[in-house]
């Protein structure tokens, strides 16, 4: 049997981590200097409550021993693991996954251990992981599986905009430059990952202009892949989640679709307020639409 | 004596003729302006772009029409300021290629040479309009180059050129609907007329002086370099965090900052970002304004600088690069903008331009004004906001003759467009992008204008009388009436509609704090959606600069 892991970065409603029998591990997230485990001590709606009070809130890579634990309780099973991170431009937790898996190929010869780097986060990794999980379901090799979610790992497309710039910008993850031109006079920026680094992409003046322009952009860039599920994904405001998944149906008729809230650690970065949309820009050589 | 041939000495001659005749009439050209606002210049551009052409040739020792024509050409190309002396640049570019080779003009070459002109002029404008200099050059050439001869005397030739020039001038109104609607000529072809009159006159051996006793406007190019006086000494800038245990016991409000700040300076720009406020100001007592800010919270960024100092480290710095000769290495991005008004200047500045040129409605910038300001921002890739659709042919003209460097004119009619544009600029993607989205984000803007009418007049079925305020909503007088703030609420409701998001307003020298808070107000609790954005704009001319996106 093949087992699906990922990183606590990555954001999927709560039951579907069951239905598709995906494991988690939790990174850190330090409020104060105090430590949590990431969706595991501490919900996200605590950790935006604490990002609201103005509270130093960090995040680090998971403990390594909830890395190894993770993985040895399916190779003791004897299952075969692929773990899907977040993009390790953003993120040092591939290096860590990495670390302990070559560790635990030594003790384990027998077994498959295979790390995927997604390219990309929140509900990016989320959608691989359950695309992986239904080729699973479908039977597939472990390297036919493999060679599928490193092609999907190229066409993810990640859409998105935040109230404001500073909290990527305090997190290392956008230039100075960068952060200090959006964030004035009623300026939203558009993001992109690209080449899995987070990327200004435009900047639109107005928050209805800019759920607009975000849809103008998934239009263009989803192209002929409509039969797809799509992830709407945001920061402690559903009402405009709900707002974009509209404007999504109305523009290009009925599509899959799951709303979902940005994670902890994904969170610290972007602040509250943000909203984007996760799909992928190109069908994969095999890709399941259903369960 | 009749005249067969021209030579350089009386081409000169000729131009010098059209100069001085359209100098002693531009004030006339100038009040053809379609719109009774305060900002007719016309005439003054064409006698600006011609004088820097004349400039050129005055010292000319040709004889050779040629040599006059092309020498001309370069000046002209340099001095051109506005629509109609970019166009007028573009007749004689195209004129000189016609003489080219030639030491001396006959008829024919010479009408020959007219008709090379206006192609010329057809193919640097961009979506030529009818009714205008164009269709009086092309018309006049037409004729001319129907009747020539080898053997046509110049005295018959310029005279079937100024006759039908005039008729063609006043069939303008015929083409352009506005004209008749206001009941005037083109200016710029009337410009045209005037210079063709002053070579006819030369032809017939008339030499024009210049008319002492035409009441002479101040002079623009001079009033432009007029040294600032630096009342205010020191630029103050800082960024204000606020603070909610601070704002909860002394609430924060962007006019009440504003007020205080402008009874102890000027140039102020005050900027509110959700918690964040950003400050511009020009004060000698920088203690005070930061005292009063740090009430509401704590900076997250300051910097006072004392201007006179930097004027004199400027100076300091200018002689010593004349040793340095070293050149500094090009920076990635520049933006250069065209505005009038110190808190224009300022804002302009504080959203990320590199170069302000001081110009707009009255005050055309040339094409060698740009030249000079690209090489000063000394960057390589260049954005250029005109901001005035007459500012719009020199800015391309520079950006056409800049070599080595990427210029892109962003083509904006208006400071609203400039601004929501310039704001939209992002530095980490490449130029062809940026210019693509600018000029997308041009579009998506709605500009307004409140200022006072010079004459009466009718526009669209509204009565104008002369100082009444006018409310401009693009390029259509909307609402005219004898209370300035009627008519900016009368303009605002009629701009604003259910998609509207920001509504920014740039109010003028000329209005006074209550006004503006009348403003204020009524956009709050009229369009309670809507974000407000006031800022101190200073400029001469126009109340109010607003805005709509």
């Amino acid at each position: 049997m093949i087992k699906i892991i990922v990183d606590s970065t990555t954001d999927l409603p709560q039951d579907y981590y069951e239905k598709y029998d995906i494991n988690s591990v939790p990174l850190i997230v330090n409020i104060n200097n105090v430590e949590y485990k990431d969706k595991k001590t501490i919900s996200v709606n605590e950790l935006y409550q604490s990002l609201k009070d103005g509270a130093d809130v960090k995040t680090s890579q998971p403990n390594p021993q909830d890395v190894y634990d993770a993985i040895e309780n399916e190779l003791k099973n004897n299952h075969d693991v692929i773990f899907i991170t977040i993009s390790q431009k953003l993120s040092g937790t591939y290096q860590t996954i990495y670390m302990v898996a070559k560790d635990l190929e030594e003790k384990y010869p027998e077994s498959k251990i295979e790390i995927i780097d997604s390219m990309g986060g929140s509900a990016l990794p989320g959608l691989m992981a359950i695309q992986a999980s239904r080729l699973v379901q479908n039977n597939l090799s472990f390297d036919e599986i493999i060679e599928l979610l490193k092609e999907m790992a190229l066409h993810g497309e990640h859409i998105f905009t935040v109230e404001n710039l500073k909290y990527l910008f305090k997190s290392g993850r956008l230039g100075r430059a960068t952060a200090l031109i959006g964030n004035l006079l009623h300026v939203k920026p558009i993001l992109v990952v690209d080449k899995g680094e987070i990327k200004l992409f435009k900047k639109i003046r107005g928050k209805n202009k800019a759920l607009k322009a975000i849809i103008d952009m998934v239009e263009e860039r989803i192209k002929g892949f409509k039969n797809q599920t799509l992830a709407i994904m945001h920061a402690g405001d559903l009402d405009v989640a709900l707002k974009l998944k509209q404007m999504i149906i109305d523009r290009m008729g009925k599509i899959e679709m799951f709303i979902g809230q940005i994670g902890s650690a994904l969170g610290t970065h972007l602040g509250i307020g943000g909203v984007g949309v996760f799909f992928f820009n190109k069908r994969p050589r095999l890709y399941f639409e259903r369960d | 004596m009749s005249t067969f041939k021209i030579d350089g000495t009386l081409f000169k001659q000729m131009i010098i003729n059209g100069v001085v005749n359209l100098d002693n009439n531009s004030d006339y050209i100038d009040e053809l302006n379609v719109f009774p606002v305060p900002d007719g210049d016309t005439g003054t551009n064409m006698k600006l772009t011609l004088n820097a052409g004349t400039k050129e040739i005055i010292n000319l020792n040709s004889n050779s029409i040629a040599d006059v024509a092309k020498k001309l050409s370069r000046g002209l190309l340099m001095g051109a300021r506005g629509n109609s002396g970019v166009i007028l640049s573009q007749l004689f570019r195209g004129f000189a290629s016609g003489v080219e080779g030639h030491d001396v003009a006959d008829s024919v070459i010479f009408a020959k040479a007219l008709k090379k002109g206006v192609e010329t002029a057809y193919k640097a404008v961009m979506k030529p309009v009818e009714g205008t200099i164009l269709t009086v050059s092309r018309e006049s050439a037409d004729e001319v180059n129907r009747m020539a001869t080898p053997e046509m005397s110049f005295k018959e030739l310029l005279s079937r050129l100024v006759n039908e020039s005039k008729r063609s001038l006043n069939r303008t109104p015929d083409l352009l609907p506005v004209l008749k609607e206001v009941g005037v000529v083109d200016s710029g072809g009337a410009g045209l007329v005037l210079i063709y009159e002053g070579f006819e006159k030369a032809i017939n051996g008339e030499i024009l002086k210049v008319d002492k006793n035409k009441e002479t406007k101040p002079d623009i190019v001079q009033a432009k370099f007029k040294a600032e006086e630096i009342t205010f000494m020191y630029c103050t800038e800082f960024i204000v965090q606020l603070d909610e245990e601070k704002t909860k016991t002394n609430p924060f409000t962007e006019q009440r900052l504003s007020k205080f700040l402008s009874s102890i300076g000027d140039s102020l720009v005050v900027v509110q970002d959700e918690d964040i406020v950003k400050v511009h100001v020009h004060t000698n007592e920088p203690g005070v304004a930061l005292n009063f800010a740090q009430k509401y919270g704590e900076f997250a960024k300051l910097k006072i600088e004392n201007m006179k100092e930097q004027h004199s480290t400027i100076v300091s710095e200018a002689s010593h690069t004349m040793e340095d000769k070293k050149e500094p290495e090009k920076k990635e991005y520049a933006i250069i903008s065209v505005c009038v008004g110190e808190g224009l200047g300022n804002i302009f500045k504080e959203m990320g331009c590199d170069k302000i040129i001081s110009g707009g409605q009255t005050m055309n910038p040339s094409t060698e004004d740009f030249l000079k300001a690209i090489k000063e921002v000394n960057a390589k890739n260049i954005i250029i906001l005109p901001n005035n659709s007459n500012i719009i042919m020199a800015a391309n003209q520079a950006a056409e003759v800049t070599e080595d460097v990427e210029v892109k004119v962003i083509p904006t009619k208006t400071i609203p467009q400039g601004y929501s544009s310039l704001l939209i600029f992002n530095p980490t993607v490449d130029i062809q992008s940026n210019y693509e989205a600018m000029v997308e984000q041009m579009h998506e803007v709605k500009s307004g204008q409140v200022t006072y009418a010079v004459r009466d007049t009718q526009y669209n079925g509204i009565e104008i009388k002369k100082d009444d305020y006018m409310g401009i909503f693009e390029k259509n007088i909307v609402v005219s009436d004898h209370n300035r703030l009627d008519v900016t609420l009368s303009l605002l409701s009629q701009m604003v509609d259910e998609e509207t998001e920001i509504v920014t307003v740039f109010y003028g020298d000329d209005v006074n704090d209550d006004e503006v808070e009348s403003i204020s107000e009524y956009i709050e609790s009229n369009y309670k959606d809507v974000e407000l954005e006031i800022l101190e704009g200073n400029q001469p001319v126009y109340s109010y600069i607003i805005a709509i996106e």
